[in-house]
Formats: C-alpha cells, sequence, structure tokens
C-alpha cells in the first residue's frame, strides 16, 4: 500500500489526486511490513505510522521549512543565503557541489559539524552518481513547493586563533518560479527567503549568454530581477549580492569562446555599472559546477561558500537565544 | 534503567562493518588475556546461546556469517574488567544486525530501549569498514566527455536509462553514520562526557595496500577516506572524546591459504587479532573499550 510523505497531502489508492494537485502524487512511499518489528513501517517519512514503533524521532533529513529553519535562526548564528536564477540555470548542482565538496573534506577553510539536512544534499548530488543508474551527470529539478524551504550546514573555522562555528540556511528558488521574481513585488514580497536573506545569488546562465537568441532575455531577467528586489525587499541595502555566471563551460567551450566571454564581460561591466553600491557588497564570480569539459571551478564554489559564512555589518548576529522577527521567518510569513 | 553501576558502552555500525567479529574476537580475548593491562571477563554473560557457536566458528577460523535482522541475536552484555585498577564495565550490544541501524537512520529515531541505553552510555564503538565506500562515487566528467558532447547531454538530459529515484536508504554510508551520531546527540543531555571509540575493522586489507596508502596510521585512513565523519568528530565539543582504531578482528582473509595461516601456523588464536592505534601495535582487542574506561592515555596507552 503506497503512503504519501507530504503533511496534509490527501492521497488515497481510491482518489490519487495530491496536495499539489496533480493527478498522480509524486511523494508516494511504500508501506511494507517489517518482519522484526512486526509493524507496519514507512520507508522516507510517514511520522504517524512510525510513532509507534520509534521512540524518539528526530530531523527529517530533507530541506527545513520555515518555521524549522527559524528555530535555527534563534537558536545559532546563522547566515540566510537565497539562490535564484532561471531553470536548468545550475542552483540545485551548485548547491550539490557544495554538498559534495564537504563530503569528500575539500572544503578547505571550513570544517563539517554538522546538518539537518543531509539527506536533501544526498538527494541534490544523488543523480550524478554512478549508483543511480546515470549514465551523466544530471540534477534533480527544484519544485516550485520547495520554495522558502531551507537546507542546512554548520561548519567551523579557525577566527582569531581559534575555531567557531556557523550555520547557514540556503534556499533554491524553483526555477519555474523565477518569471514570477522577475515580474512581481507581490511574489517577491511573499518570499520570506528573500525577505530575510543575508546574501542573494542570481545565477545567469551561460549557455543562454552565449545563444544568441536568448542571451538578451537572459541578461533582462538577472537586471530586472534585481530591480525588483530593491524595490520589495525593504533592508536591500544591507544584502551581499552574488550574480554568479553558471555553467561557464559552455562559454569557454566552443570555438567562438572570446566573443562570447566578450559579450559575457559586457555584461559584467553593465551589472557593475548598474548595481555596485546599490548593495553591501556587490560581486559576480564565473562557476562551472559539474562542467562538460575541464574540472569543476571548486576554488570559486569554496570563495563564494566562504563569503556567505561572513557576516554582514547590516545584519547583525543577535546573541544566540535572543527571539527577533527581524532574525527569523515569522516576520515574512504570509498567513 | 541499567542494571550496573559501572560505565555501559554501545556499538554502533551498518551492515558488514565487523561487528560480530568484533564481539567475538573480544569474548576470547577477555578469556585469554595476554596484556598485563588488558581487559578481562568480570562474570559470565547470562545467555551464551548466540555467542558460543559464533566463537567456534571463530576458532575454526571460518567466516562468521551475516547477522540478520530477521533471526536477530538477543542483546548481550560482556561484563569486563580491569584487574590492576579494579574498574568495570558492560559491553552491551543492542543488536548485531547493521541492517537495524539501517532502520534507524531510515524511519529518523530509535526504539526506545536503544534511546534509552544511549542516554545512559558512557560511549560507543562505531563500526566503519577498511574495505568500505565511505561516499557514492560521483560520474567524472573527462570519461564521459565524449559521450556527453556527443549526445549534447548534461543537465539538459540524455538518451539513455533514466536513473533511479533517490529513496533515503541510498544515501551514502558516511552520511547515515553522522545522522546517527546527531541522533545520538540529540538524545543526550548537552555537554554529558562520551567517547567515541571508531573501530576501522579488516585492518590487515589496509596493511597490504601498496605503497604510502599500506602505511597509514587509523587516524591517517579515518580522515582520508571518511573525512565527512572524520570532520563531524573533530567538530563536537570537547566533553566527547574520539580515537581511532585499526582492527582485524578475524586476523586476514578468507582464502584457504589465509585460513591455514590463521589456524596452523598462528598457534594461539588470541594472536590473530590486529589493533593498530597510532603507532601502537598488539593483538589487544580491549583497547578501544580500556581507552573508553580512561585507562589508557591520550597518546598511546
Amino acid at each position: 500500500m503506497k503512503k504519501c510523505t507530504q503533511q496534509g497531502c490527501p492521497y488515497t489508492p481510491e482518489r490519487p489526486d495530491c496536495i499539489e494537485g496533480k493527478a498522480d502524487c509524486p511523494h508516494l512511499v511504500e508501506a511494507v511490513d517489517d518482519a522484526k518489528l512486526g509493524q507496519t513501517k514507512v520507508i522516507g517519512g510517514g511520522d504517524s505510522l512510525r510513532a509507534d514503533i520509534v521512540a524518539k524521532t528526530f530531523h527529517t533529513g530533507e530541506k527545513l521549512s520555515a518555521d524549522e529553519a527559524s528555530t535555527v535562526l534563534h537558536e545559532n548564528p546563522t547566515s540566510v543565503v537565497l539562490c535564484v536564477g532561471a531553470t536548468g540555470s545550475g542552483k540545485t548542482t551548485f548547491l550539490a557541489r557544495i554538498g559534495e565538496l564537504f563530503r569528500e573534506g575539500a572544503m578547505s577553510a571550513w570544517r563539517f559539524a554538522g546538518s539537518l539536512t543531509l539527506c536533501g544534499f544526498e538527494r541534490a548530488s544523488w543523480r550524478a552518481t554512478l549508483v543511480s543508474g546515470a549514465i551523466v551527470p544530471d540534477t534533480r529539478r527544484t519544485d516550485r513547493w520547495e520554495n522558502d524551504t531551507f537546507l542546512h550546514l554548520c561548519a567551523n573555522a579557525v577566527e582569531g586563533g581559534k575555531w567557531t562555528s556557523r550555520h547557514i540556511l540556503i534556499s533554491d528558488l524553483s526555477g519555474e518560479s523565477f518569471p514570477d521574481a522577475v515580474s512581481s513585488q507581490d511574489f517577491c514580497r511573499s518570499l520570506c527567503s528573500l525577505q530575510r536573506a543575508d546574501t542573494l545569488v542570481v545565477f545567469a546562465d551561460s549557455k543562454q549568454l552565449v545563444d544568441t537568441v536568448q542571451r538578451h532575455a537572459e541578461t533582462d531577467n538577472v537586471i530586472k530581477f534585481l530591480q525588483q528586489v530593491e524595490s520589495s525587499v525593504p533592508n536591500a541595502r544591507a544584502l551581499r549580492v552574488q550574480v554568479v555566471f553558471s555553467r561557464w563551460d559552455y562559454a569557454i567551450s566552443v570555438d567562438e569562446h572570446l566573443v562570447n566571454e566578450r559579450y559575457c564581460e559586457e555584461f559584467e561591466r553593465d551589472l557593475q555599472t548598474r548595481f555596485e553600491g546599490r548593495f553591501e557588497q556587490f560581486d559576480i564570480s564565473r562557476v562551472a559546477a559539474r562542467p562538460r569539459v575541464g574540472e569543476p571551478t571548486d576554488d570559486i564554489i569554496r570563495q563564494i561558500f566562504s563569503r556567505w559564512m561572513v557576516p554582514l555589518k547590516g545584519h547583525p548576529i543577535d546573541p544566540i537565544g535572543e527571539i527577533s522577527h527581524a532574525r527569523d521567518f515569522s516576520a515574512y510569513l504570509r498567513p | 534503567m541499567s542494571e550496573h553501576s559501572d560505565p555501559t558502552f554501545l556499538l554502533l555500525g551498518l551492515s558488514g562493518t565487523g561487528k560480530t567479529n568484533f564481539l567475538v574476537a573480544t569474548d576470547v580475548v577477555l578469556d585469554y588475556q595476554t596484556e598485563p593491562d588488558g581487559l578481562v571477563h568480570a562474570g559470565p554473560a547470562a545467555d551464551r546461546a548466540y555467542l558460543q557457536p559464533l566463537r567456534e566458528k571463530w576458532l575454526r577460523g571460518e567466516v562468521l556469517e551475516h547477522t540478520s535482522r530477521l533471526q536477530p541475536p538477543t542483546p548481550h552484555h560482556l561484563l569486563t574488567k580491569h584487574p590492576r585498577s579494579g574498574r568495570a564495565a558492560s559491553f552491551y550490544v543492542p543488536d548485531l544486525a547493521g541492517e537495524s541501524f539501517e532502520s534507524y537512520f531510515e524511519l529518523r529515531g530509535f526504539p526506545a530501549e536503544v534511546s534509552a541505553r544511549i542516554r545512559e552510555a558512557a560511549g560507543l564503538c562505531l563500526f566503519i569498514h577498511s574495505d568500505g565506500s565511505a561516499s557514492h562515487e560521483v560520474l567524472a566528467h573527462p570519461q564521459l566527455r565524449e559521450l556527453m558532447e556527443s549526445e549534447d547531454g548534461g543537465s539538459d538530459g540524455v538518451a539513455g536509462e533514466q536513473p533511479k529515484e533517490w529513496q533515503i536508504g541510498d544515501a551514502c554510508d558516511q552520511v547515515k553514520l553522522v545522522d546517527l551520531l546527531q541522533f545520538v546527540f540529540e538524545s543526550r543531555k548537552a555537554g554529558q562526557p562520551f567517547d567515541i571509540a571508531v573501530v576501522v575493522s579488516a585492518w590487515d586489507l589496509v596493511e597490504k595496500m601498496p605503497g604510502a596508502a599500506g602505511r597509514l596510521t587509523p587516524d591517517e585512513y579515518f580522515s582520508k577516506h571518511w573525512p565527512l565523519l572524520y570532520q563531524y568528530l573533530k567538530s563536537l565539543p570537547k566533553s566527547v572524546r574520539h580515537r581511532i582504531f585499526g582492527v582485524s578482528a578475524r586476523g586476514g582473509g578468507n582464502s584457504k591459504e589465509e585460513v591455514h595461516r590463521l589456524t596452523v601456523e598462528i598457534q594461539k588464536p588470541r594472536d590473530r587479532i590486529i589493533v593498530v592505534d597510532g603507532s601502537h601495535r598488539s593483538g589487544d582487542i580491549s583497547r578501544p573499550i580500556r581507552w573508553m574506561l580512561g585507562l589508557l592515555n591520550e597518546n598511546n596507552g
């Protein structure tokens, strides 16, 4: 018998419509008889069913809701990062690569110190692993319902001669929602991850930038989105904004790569002219997290991650335990 | 809830990580201890119905079967004592089947009894296998470059078989172990002292690796091959100590020649065992427990 792992989903075998309005619920798991326990257990979720066989349950390992993420914000010095970009621009692949670098012990200055969402990171990397049965690396698309959900990491680094730990919450806006974010202030205002973000990472897809037909819409969307941010986020000036030219291997792997690079450089200059000084920090990077040719740009990914972990002047970290609506997500959640 | 006032230690490890061999070899060594400072049996276990046949198999050099979760052994207590100091400890093995630990990961929780034991325990032995893979191998691009270029694949998709959907059981081993340890610390009061003895089993395989790989200390091996877990342990507060031990509880492989070497060439069964702790090397498999009891110094004891 199948059950849905989504809270509140009315799925039943007789009535297969799901909470997301899909005809076939995509979050079904098998409920199987467990020989040892002699009771029914659910593989992959199902709090109510497992409650009777497990005395104490812990975090699910999947992305955190805004409420769960607020708890992290209250209890620890935490940075909030939102990654935004069009469908297929490489946001999830970038985050998957961060998870992989930690798993490989290759995050240089940062030492892994825990995560409530290890399963979320595993899921993000899954289609790039041999064991998944994939022939070439791929990344699962982020669904709309995952907007305002968060991956979590805790990492340590040496500061002033001693190890200090920082937490980070990373949200990845569904590519399907990017047009809404570009075109609607209301939508931007409804995103608690955007309203609360310390760092905003905007992905400009190099594959689109080198496409002579698509490139103008791609650049325009990045500019329009940043303008929306300025008008819809009250403390936008305190934001750290990073524009990432993602899938950079597409820009440099073709014969006319010099032309492409020149176009990208022009776009960089345009962005700097428009937005430098408008945010607390503004920088641009070129990243290939899972390139078709060459090596992943791991050094740049590490640099970007390191910047996320540095607290901003405009976003002071409150003393631990002090509840402030400016820190958690509750002030931005709409009923 | 413990019936003993002596410290209790637990055992945690996924499938095929050498827990049964470790338990049986420890049971033997506690009876035939030659290390002047080693531990011995403090008393007989109440029920040896599971352990005794395995002990006979181990002594004959036979391969111990994988512990099935469908016919789990009853929980064990190994009661140990340190003759010189008079200190005693209880080594509690709730369930030897690695699948049980995997199910705790998948169900995101512990059964009541395990939960209670974790709250009371002074430490645990965490098992990994030297032959095991900590993470799933990521598809490396250089080998795939031609295929991807020819099919214009990458993240835009490519013709071919669909990868299977991720299920929670597909998480890699070091993620499972880190999460299980996070569960352990969520179960316990913050700041409570706790010791973790990481046992890298089948250490003889590491020593047979060619070149520098075969000369790694257990700590070096662990940091290189299990970096996420290693870093997680390093990041824990000072109240949580950890130490890495290379252990070959069986002493060698399963080939006919190896079994002959183990059973005929090595006169005393306890001499098969290899325990490496930094630069220290012996056959005293009680060493990880001695360390958790505070009977070794922080270097090489």
